[in-house]
């Protein structure tokens, strides 16, 4: 699969560009003028953001960029796709500004406006960037920063869970035990349900902390750790899975890292069935010859469409993962007829480089 | 209230945000948004600029929504607080319209109706 900056929704675009914590962000017309900022941009760029200063965007950037900006504004304005331009900024906390402009409605542009996210590069001039933001570098990406993404694409999903998921539970149970009140006929009952609360809390950090542990594969081997893995999934799934694998010895005879690489593979394709699927059977099958590693994860869900479907980070961790061993990514999936996610990894190359 | 208002939305889900930002520039009436992800960030934005009108989501990474609802109640009582929340229940509410909240949205499915109270 070939990832574009179209198949992108704005939190994976985020996380695409970089690991910024501050990020500008801003919508901007076909004037420059803003009619949208985030808190980093407000708080950098308060001279023009004040209300009743016009608040136009050119306003901020150094003259001898600005026809650079207005260029690339022009070509994103109504047309799909993604610039990306380093301008000067005249004011704010750094000097050179990384901007990605994307129209705002992204099917056909037609709201008029663009979507802008920044961050601060350093200080020294930067080395130029070429003109468009090209999805071809993903793919063209060295193995190690291939899999450097894809843990950091995992990270952002613990983060996540542990905001999106945890976090909310644990605040529903500070919010249920600040309205107890001591004489209140719903005193049981409240104090009850934040316990039930707090206990949920606590099986949810059990779930996360377990997938966040490496199996030692120098002990266990690959095979057995799969094989954990169905183990525990059997106990808290209706999910009934099977596991073939041949032969054995080659498969255990790989280096630790790309077996690790294909247990993660396992576990984020098995995560994208049980969140995602509603399949009853899984097939997962892992043959190793002389040339290849083959593993094939099969299951009977409700499928869907890849054209229409944005890939999540799951699924983009397991390209990245594939890629770093010059490995290929098959997903054949069809609505109503389950998925069939093929990942094949050539051994006489191991690692390209 | 100025003519145009001045939005300031504080909500540090960006799957939220994706939805909002469309929503928000066709609402008419609304001359800036100005966004926050966390409960300090508001607080630094409130500082210096003073919104019209502040769309609170209740969960927050560093402090409870509520919290804010507070500090903006007993710091800046003109302005006007909607809380939007994926867990409207009839407790969150009580305990946000006891604060001061105007008005309530449950994301899940009063989503609709919030360009229309925002421009109202």
């Amino acid at each position: 699969m070939i990832m574009t900056n179209q198949d992108l929704s704005l939190p994976a675009w985020c996380e695409q560009l970089g690991h910024h914590h501050t990020f500008y962000m801003a919508v901007i017309d076909a004037g420059m003028h803003l009619s949208f900022v985030n808190s980093h941009f407000y708080l950098a760029f308060q001279q023009i953001t004040m209300p009743g200063r016009g608040r136009l965007f050119g306003s901020l950037v150094d003259d001898q960029d600005l026809e650079r900006f207005d260029n690339a504004l022009k070509e994103r304005l109504g047309a799909a796709g993604e610039t990306a331009v380093r301008l000067r900024m005249k004011h704010g906390p750094g000097k050179w500004v990384q901007w990605h402009l994307r129209p705002l409605d992204e099917k056909n542009g037609s709201s008029g406006k663009l979507l802008c996210l920044g961050y601060d590069l350093p200080k020294e001039e930067p080395a130029p960037l070429s003109k468009e933001a090209d999805s071809r570098a993903i793919r063209q990406k060295k193995p190690a920063e291939s899999i450097l993404r894809a843990q950091h694409e995992e990270r952002a999903r613990i983060g996540r869970e542990l905001h999106d998921n945890i976090n909310q539970i644990l605040t529903s149970a500070h919010l249920y035990l600040s309205c107890l009140q001591r004489d209140s006929e719903d005193f049981d009952f409240v104090k009850g349900k934040a316990a039930e609360i707090i206990l949920h809390a606590v099986e949810e950090v059990r779930n996360l902390s377990r997938e966040m542990v490496l199996p030692d594969f120098r002990d266990k081997g690959l095979i057995r750790s799969i094989d954990e893995l169905i183990t525990e999934l059997r106990y808290g799934s209706q999910l009934e899975i099977g596991f073939r694998h041949a032969d054995l010895l080659t498969i255990e005879s790989q280096d630790q890292q790309l077996k690790l690489n294909l247990f993660r593979i396992v576990q984020a394709q098995i995560r994208n069935i049980v969140k995602h699927s509603r399949a009853k059977q899984v097939e997962i099958g892992l043959h190793a010859s002389n040339e290849q590693v083959r593993l094939v994860i099969r299951d009977n869900g409700i499928g869907f469409d890849p054209a229409t479907t944005k890939p999540g980070l799951g699924l983009g961790g397991i390209y990245e993962r594939a890629a770093a061993y010059g490995g290929k990514v098959i997903l054949d999936a069809t609505p109503g007829k389950g998925c069939s996610l093929i990942v094949t990894i050539p051994l006489e190359l191991k690692r390209i480089n | 209230m100025r003519e145009k208002k001045i939005v300031l939305l504080v909500d540090d889900s960006m799957v939220i945000l994706e939805r909002m930002i469309p929503m928000l520039e066709c609402a008419p009436g609304v001359e800036l948004v100005v966004h926050a992800g966390t409960y300090k960030e508001a607080v630094n934005i409130l500082e210096c600029l003073q919104p019209d009108l502040i769309l609170l989501d209740i969960h927050l990474p560093d402090r409870s929504g509520i919290n804010l609802l507070e500090y903006v109640h007993a710091n800046y009582r003109q302005i006007i607080v909607f809380m939007m929340t994926s867990d409207a229940s009839d407790q969150y509410r009580t305990i946000c319209t006891q604060m001061g909240a105007h008005r309530f949205f449950d994301k899940a499915i009063e989503f609709e109706g919030l360009t229309e109270a925002v421009s109202a």
